[in-house]
């Protein structure tokens, strides 16, 4: 008999045994705790003794290479590669050249090349990162592999390596997947856009955005809009402004628009029915806007949405013909309570920005 | 017949034990499979070098203040330090009766300017809005009291300007990317509508300028020991479990990055809440499964904040038994999600495992302990098996505060020095000897007060000891009084 009425000596059994267990378990676990950190730390110190000869042997490459290198071993390759990697990530290109030589030196490519293949994520992201700082080709199509990697940080930084080694062939791969990777981080996107740079990236941006087959896929293309020259996109823009019926569309077509001859499309958006389409608008009219425009933006500043009235706003004082006075005055007679309110918060903006 | 009926309470204690204890375990095996692959993938993000690419989204941080004079200026340049391209820092002052406005209108050179503020929520008037002369991204909004954090937060989000929005209190201290990885799940997934991360306790630690300078242990005291444990427990396997499972139920207020777009559409914080920020995220969980919106709630492990705990018995037991309260409360307020047809894993799993384990598990662990001296009065306890079950239940609260320990140490490694590991180790034994069973015993006080009712005063006092090495000379002598904050802006682990 349990004490607690509980009529079985198996239980009692079982409760002695699994408490033993535990205490085991409790007793293994703090061994595992003492020996994680004593290795921790050793591995620490050894870092550091090494780090530091490497530190050294690798900020004086930057005026010549060493003809003879320490050995590497194998645990402090890693660290070694982030201290490599965050140089040649800080330096500029005339500062890289020393460095991607120690590293053939040291044959990192084949460390990477290895460790691509690895479960563990840390090295392989700096494995990636690595061949595409080398611009290591022969690893072209294993990198390409790896842009379609479920894990969303190994595919982006295999796309950012391949983009390091060759722009042109890596940005045919990287756009036609930004419209169906969703999970892809969109600031990591815009980040690989800009290192390629609007010159190799305009025609075959414009040419995705024409074969997107679904809004979706357009609207997450649009959003890196203006990292391609201008006089490229205009014209797709302009049509997208004429016959999109998707507010997303116009909205981000909205955002990256200059073109003065789009200006009557943009004013005429700025009645349309859905309110981040007149706030983008009322952004664009101050980029472009003429003093034509003035009356549109008063109106505006008395819009019923806060945004439009707050961009509004900010567009009209920024209309060349508008002076401080005169915003003032307008504030002053503006026929809508929010919209006088609105102006005065922009004069206010304004005053404390000088 | 009555003897019968206690006879049987035993196997429900019996079946709670073994069903909280397989569960955590449960928890345990899903964290060691899956907290590795999250640091990882943010571990070079930390390593290296990450210019901004303009692409981020913008955030807004909601300081809420009332009668923070002490510590307002300081927390404000830590939030102007942090490392995160684009974002803006709206200051609510609560209708502070110190001179917590004065001191930000003069440390910050603010301008007064026309309150054109998009209300869309509810809150207390806003008496004033101004603008830093210095900083272009610091505003402050100057309100009448609502009495609540929620009302204040409620305003700060009304005053903010971009998409994403995190309400923090005027003490929380921030690692300087803590923002670059709580945004990550928002890059990665645009369903996601609320991110959360780690919170750890800052008493033991020094803090120099607004940042931790070094992570430390308050060695004498144990009620703040137990609490370091149980936040370990707490973040570093029940919260990954759950968000492997997209079940997370809960996100800590004091640590949360929230769409604000989904906030608004539900209201904002309710004011009628003791946990504004459980509270939340339930509905938040409701609202999206009820008409169907596809959602994503996440937890991010390695996005960390720390915040200062209750370092007295009567601060502690208050703060408990005010937690419980409110997450009993929350759980009634959003019953609906109980069995949701459509709630998948968080309705047929997480918020049962909630009402069962967590609600109602100071009703089984007093009503356990109860018995047992009823059964001992009555000469009917087996000494044996007594032993035996005590045995293991210490037993197995120590193992998963141990492996809690061991995920620690082989994830983040916070506490540097081995002393720190041997007192954690003595805490976490002693810890199972009283503390849990008082902790229980307040947890069943919050329970009888929702039950009833019963309003207790929700001013909560901290000690502000971490504080003493920022805090400036000369407002020293104020310091216990700052050291009195509204209890609602205490967070829910």
């Amino acid at each position: 008999m349990l004490g607690f009425g509980i009529d079985s000596r198996f239980i009692i059994w079982l409760a002695w045994w699994m408490g033993a267990i535990s205490f085991l378990l409790i007793f293994i676990s703090g061994l595992l705790i003492l020996f994680l950190r004593t290795f921790y730390d050793q591995h620490q110190k050894n870092i550091k003794n090494q780090s530091s000869e490497w530190e050294s042997i690798l900020l004086n490459s930057f005026e010549f290479v060493p003809t003879e290198l320490p050995v590497l071993t194998k645990r402090t390759t890693v660290s070694f590669l982030v201290l490599w990697n965050y140089l040649l990530e800080s330096l500029q290109d005339e500062a890289k050249e020393n460095l991607i030589i120690i590293a053939y030196l040291l044959k990192l490519d084949q460390w990477a090349a290895t460790a691509l293949r690895q479960r563990n994520v840390r090295q392989k992201l700096l494995a990636i990162q690595t061949l595409g700082l080398l611009g290591e080709k022969s690893i072209w199509d294993e990198l390409e592999t790896l842009t379609s990697d479920k894990n969303s940080t190994v595919s982006l930084a295999a796309i950012r390596s391949l983009i390091k080694i060759d722009k042109k062939k890596a940005i045919s791969i990287f756009l036609p997947l930004i419209g169906k990777r969703k999970d892809w981080s969109f600031s990591m996107g815009g980040k690989i856009l800009k290192e390629a740079g609007p010159e190799v990236i305009s025609e075959p941006f414009v040419k995705q955005l024409r074969n997107s087959s679904n809004d979706d896929e357009l609207v997450r293309l649009l959003r890196y809009l203006d990292l391609a020259y201008m006089q490229t996109t205009a014209p797709l823009i302009r049509e997208l402004l004429q016959t999109s019926e998707d507010f997303k569309t116009i909205k981000f077509c909205l955002k990256a628009v200059t073109d003065p001859q789009d200006l009557e499309l943009v004013r005429k958006l700025l009645k349309h029915e859905h309110w981040e389409v007149r706030t983008q608008a009322a952004s664009a009219l101050g980029r472009m806007g003429t003093d034509d425009d003035e009356k549109r933006l008063i109106h505006a500043a008395g819009d019923q949405e806060w945004w439009v009235r707050y961009r509004a706003a900010q567009a009209l004082a920024n209309l060349p013909s508008i002076s401080e006075e005169k915003l003032e005055e307008i504030a002053k007679t503006h026929q809508n309570f929010f919209g006088s309110d609105m102006i005065y918060k922009v004069i206010g903006e304004r005053k404390v920005a000088l | 017949m009555i003897w019968e009926l206690f006879l049987a309470s035993q196997w429900i204690c019996l079946i709670f034990f073994v069903g909280i204890n397989f569960s955590y375990l449960f928890f345990c095996i899903l964290s060691f499979a899956n907290l590795p692959k999250k640091v990882q993938n943010h571990t070079l993000l930390r390593e290296l070098p990450q210019p901004h690419t303009d692409f981020e989204i913008p955030i807004s941080l909601i300081v809420t203040a009332y009668n923070e004079e002490a510590v307002i200026v300081e927390s404000v340049r830590s939030l102007l330090q942090i490392d995160y391209s684009k974002y803006e820092i709206v200051v609510v002052n609560d209708g502070s009766k110190d001179s917590t406005l004065e001191i930000l209108k003069e440390e910050f050179d603010l301008i007064s300017l026309p309150i054109a503020v998009r209300q869309r929520l509810p809150h207390k008037p806003i008496r004033g809005f101004y603008q830093s002369a210095i900083y272009p991204n610091l505003r402050v909004v100057d309100k009448e009291n609502g009495g609540c954090k929620a009302d204040a937060s409620n305003t700060g989000i009304d005053a903010s300007i971009y998409p994403l929005i995190t309400p923090l209190d005027a003490d929380t201290i921030l690692e300087k990317d803590t923002f670059k990885l709580l945004v990550q799940p928002f890059l990665s997934d645009p369903n996601t509508i609320l991110a959360g991360g780690s919170i750890r306790v800052v008493n033991g630690c020094k803090v120099s300028k607004g940042f931790l300078e070094e992570i430390g242990l308050p060695y004498k005291n144990f009620y703040v020991l137990f609490q370091i444990l149980e936040y370990m427990r707490a973040f570093l396997f029940v919260r990954v479990g759950w968000e492997v499972m997209n079940a997370l139920p809960i996100v800590s207020g004091a640590m949360g990055l929230f769409h604000k777009e989904s906030l608004v559409e539900l209201g904002g914080f309710s004011r009628k809440t003791h946990a504004e920020d459980l509270e939340i995220t339930l509905r938040l969980h409701l609202h999206h499964i009820s008409t169907g919106k596809p959602y994503k709630i996440a937890y991010v492990p390695d996005a960390t904040c720390y915040t200062e705990v209750p370092d007295t018995y009567k601060s502690l037991r208050k703060q408990r038994v005010r937690w419980h309260q409110g997450f009993t409360e929350c759980l009634w307020f959003n019953r609906k999600l109980l069995f949701h047809p459509k709630g998948k894993v968080l309705s047929w799993v997480s918020i049962p495992f909630q009402i069962i384990f967590e609600a109602l598990s100071p009703l089984i662990e007093i009503g356990g302990y109860f018995s047992t001296i009823l059964f001992w009065y009555f000469g009917v306890l087996s000494y044996e098996g007594a032993l035996a079950l005590l045995c293991l239940a210490v037993g197995v609260g120590i193992l998963l505060t141990f492996v809690a320990l061991v995920l620690e140490e082989a994830m983040f490694r916070k506490y540097p020095k081995m002393s720190h590991l041997f007192i954690l180790f003595v805490a976490a034994v002693i810890e199972n000897l009283g503390y849990r069973q008082i902790n229980a015993w307040w947890r069943f006080t919050g329970l009888i007060y929702w039950a009833i009712g019963y309003e207790e005063s929700r001013a909560m006092a901290r000690s502000g000891a971490w504080q003493k090495s920022a805090a400036p000379k000369n407002s020293s002598q104020n310091e216990e009084d700052n050291s009195i904050i509204k209890g609602g802006q205490g967070s829910h682990t």
